[in-house]
């Protein structure tokens, strides 16, 4: 439960992202959160409204959120199956898997309006 | 309005940190240890039994990192190694920029194992590396047996599941073939083992591990 200092690590990114593209006024912030990640997202979002009236920079912005679904690889078959929780043995074979996505959390993209 | 793609992950911050912890280490060959659980599982008792059994066998730090209080630091430093407490003052887990600072207060000259206790929280410690070349997930036997699947991304992110106070199975209803199974279909590459400080049992194998960690093995 540590939303809050993720969202302050979204937040500093945004700003950096902003300042490098002279960009005055976020609109909108999309992450991209994996189901394996784990990430809440409804506490992200609590962080976002509470935090974002701190910057002027992102007052007036909407938080987008892309959900990953989580995957798992099979080490022996290769196969990729859809994963919600850690459990990694293959379905079919029963041998260890790997998480093979679902477990990011990253600032995707940004938009804004530039200064003047 | 203009769109920038960033593609930044969120802990990239972290990752950097992370990284110039290693580095520093690594130069120096001294062996990081991270060390996972819940509050009162023993970690703080098996870097105890571990620093007695040794003896001064091998030069060893700590870090310990807790919401407050310095009394980990306490128990360890009866075993005349550098102890360095973190105080997180209520934050959830440590990150590598703690370590980091806590790297400048120790003398590194002639370290072989730096162990670093997190907060007790089997939540989010997992999420951050602080640089570590192992991570050590402790469980309790005493904590019940569900708590790997509630809970699996200290245990899907652990080289070592370390099962403590292992004596007082009897007293519980904690099945030690189904833990392993749940251990297994969460993380199948890591290994396992158990142990209880109070008896003895298995410390020796838990020695063993550290010492082939630090032979590269």
């Amino acid at each position: 439960m540590h939303e809050f200092s993720l969202m302050e690590s979204v937040i500093r990114i945004v700003k950096e992202a902003s300042e490098s593209n002279r960009l005055a006024r976020i609109t909108s912030i999309t992450l991209v959160v994996g189901k394996l990640s784990g990430v809440n997202i409804e506490a992200l979002r609590f962080a976002f409204e509470a935090l974002k009236n701190e910057e002027s920079l992102i007052q007036e912005a909407v938080l987008e959120i892309e959900e990953k679904e989580g995957q798992g690889k099979c080490s022996v078959c290769d196969k990729i199956v859809p994963v919600w929780h850690y459990d990694l043995l293959c379905p079919d074979c029963g041998m260890p898997m790997q998480v093979a996505g679902g477990d990011e959390f990253y600032v995707k993209s940004i938009t804004g309006e530039r200064d003047g | 309005m203009a769109e920038i793609i960033v593609m930044k992950a969120v802990n990239a911050e972290n990752e950097l940190y992370a990284a110039q912890v290693k580095e520093t280490l690594d130069k120096r060959g001294i062996l990081l240890i991270n060390l996972l659980s819940s509050p009162g599982s023993g970690k703080t008792s098996l870097l105890e039994a571990t620093l007695k059994e040794w003896g001064g066998k091998y030069r060893c730090a700590a870090i310990e990192g807790d919401l407050f209080t310095d009394e980990d630091a306490r128990r360890l430093e009866r075993f005349g190694i550098q102890v360095v407490q973190l105080n997180t003052q209520g934050s959830c887990h440590l990150t590598a920029n703690m370590i980091v600072k806590a790297l400048e207060k120790l003398d590194l000259k002639d370290l072989e194992f730096l162990f670093v206790e997190n907060v007790g929280n089997l939540v989010c410690p997992a999420s951050f590396n602080l640089g570590e070349h192992k991570r050590v997930t402790l469980l309790s036997v005493t904590e019940g047996k569900d708590k790997i699947k509630k809970y699996p991304k200290a245990f899907y992110t652990a080289d070592l599941l370390v099962l403590s106070k292992i004596d007082l199975l009897p007293m519980t209803d904690v099945n030690l073939e189904d833990l392993k199974q749940d251990f297994f279909r969460v993380n199948p590459q890591a290994d396992f083992l158990s142990l209880s400080v109070k008896t003895g049992q298995g410390l020796s194998q838990w020695l063993e591990k550290l010492e082939n960690w630090r032979r590269g093995t």
